[in-house]
């Protein structure tokens, strides 16, 4: 029964994902996150970190990791099939319809419609993801929505930003801007600076 | 080529592909162009830029589309799902390996912590990258700031992302509607004016 979850839920998200690349980073939080529980919001940015550092789409590693995690080979064979199967059907149809339909204004309008959606789910991964590393807590945007209409400036004990990760974030976005280090690179360098920056606190 | 060879190739090629090729979309095309279009002359110039186009419109994994349509082209159906299969099983077999070691991490152990949080460092600041990459080459108008801006706010709501993306797709056709009634208005009419000038005297 999981199996057959698992096969719909990724046959569902396989329908909608436009805009590629990590456009299923947000949809597979707030499923596997928010709804189910089943991991936290840090393992899930390990998560999305490992199936980066292996070849293969991100929509294709996660859905087989988290198949696995739920229920074993057979959960990440269903929710590997259920990502494609409607993937497949989608491209034979289209294959053979797109010379009517590349012209038309629907199929330009969903276009840019996906882009416009992509860019924003691009936006949202990147607080995710900043949360859960660079933040020590998610962002309190319902006290900063407070203390604007309170006229109240609230200081959140919890809340801060933590350094070093900020310098990583900010190298790597400079890396794959300016000097198009490739992904697999960045994340290596990361955590070997990881591991050395371990073992160097203690003595500082 | 007997047809089972070229079931075999497609499914070793697509496995090849899938596990060594990095960088997406186009170094898959270069990987495929070498193998189905110089190497052995199945596909001809004019199905490769199909094979472009079709990447970059047809929702879903590149990489199965691509499989499909070469797959399909080299021999029908039967190709298209053995090289889909190809494509998939790499990443089945690793995330398989993987996820059985995954368990036995210490997740105590500080070393591993201080790994694991630089490399979410580093991926959010690939995220951010993305996004800016992606804002120089699809932001245009000023509709598509505000619409993007909306998105990420209903996004932060966490209001669902089907339903953002649902609605994207009224907004998205009458955005080009509108763009085909008059031309997108990123200069101002005065800076245009010299090059309507230009084309009269062609």
């Amino acid at each position: 029964m999981i199996d057959l979850w698992l096969f719909g839920i990724f046959a569902k998200f396989s329908v909608i994902l436009f805009g590629g690349g990590y456009m299923i980073v947000p949809i597979l939080m707030q499923t596997f996150v928010d709804e189910k529980h089943l991991l936290s919001l840090e393992a899930f940015g390990n998560l999305i970190s490992v199936t980066q550092m292996i070849p293969g789409a991100i929509s294709l590693n996660a859905a087989a990791y988290l198949g696995f995690m739920e229920n074993g080979i057979t959960g990440a064979l269903s929710a590997t099939f259920g990502l494609i199967i409607p993937t497949i059907f989608l491209g034979l149809i289209a294959g053979k319809l797109m010379d009517k339909w590349k012209n038309t204004t629907i199929f330009k309008g969903i276009m840019r419609g996906a882009r416009l959606a992509a860019l924003g789910m691009v936006i949202y991964a990147c607080f995710i993801f900043m949360d859960m590393s660079i933040c020590t807590a998610p962002v309190p945007w319902e006290k900063i929505g407070e203390s604007i209409l309170a006229q109240k400036w609230l200081i959140n004990n919890d809340f801060r930003i933590r350094p070093v990760e900020l310098a990583v974030a900010v190298v790597a976005c400079f890396g794959m801007l300016k000097l198009k280090i490739p992904l697999t690179m960045l994340i290596i360098y990361a955590g070997i600076c990881g591991a050395v920056i371990g073992k160097l606190i203690p003595i500082l | 080529m007997s047809y089972p060879y070229r079931l075999w190739l497609l499914f070793f090629t697509f496995f090849k592909i899938a596990l060594i090729v990095i960088g997406g979309g186009l170094a898959m095309l270069t990987a495929i162009e070498e193998t189905f279009s110089k190497k052995y002359t199945f596909l001809k110039h004019e199905d490769i830029l199909d094979l472009v186009i079709l990447t970059q419109t047809v929702p879903g994994l590149i990489a199965v589309n691509a499989a499909l349509f070469v797959g399909n082209k080299v021999a029908g159906l039967a190709g298209a799902l053995i090289a889909v299969f190809g494509v998939v099983l790499p990443a089945l077999m690793i995330i398989t390996v993987i996820a059985s070691f995954f368990p036995n991490l210490d997740f105590q152990d500080k070393t591993v912590i201080h790994i694991f949080s630089a490399v979410r460092a580093c991926v959010t600041g690939v995220l951010i990258a993305t996004a800016i990459s992606f804002i120089r080459t699809n932001i245009r108008t000023k509709w598509d700031i505000v619409f993007v801006i909306i998105f990420t706010i209903l996004l932060l709501a966490h209001i669902s992302p089907i339903v953002v993306i649902l609605a994207s797709v009224p907004i998205g056709c009458i955005l080009v509607h509108r763009s085909k009634k008059k031309p997108l208005t990123v200069f101002t009419s005065s800076e245009t004016a010299h090059l309507h000038e230009r084309n009269n005297h062609d």
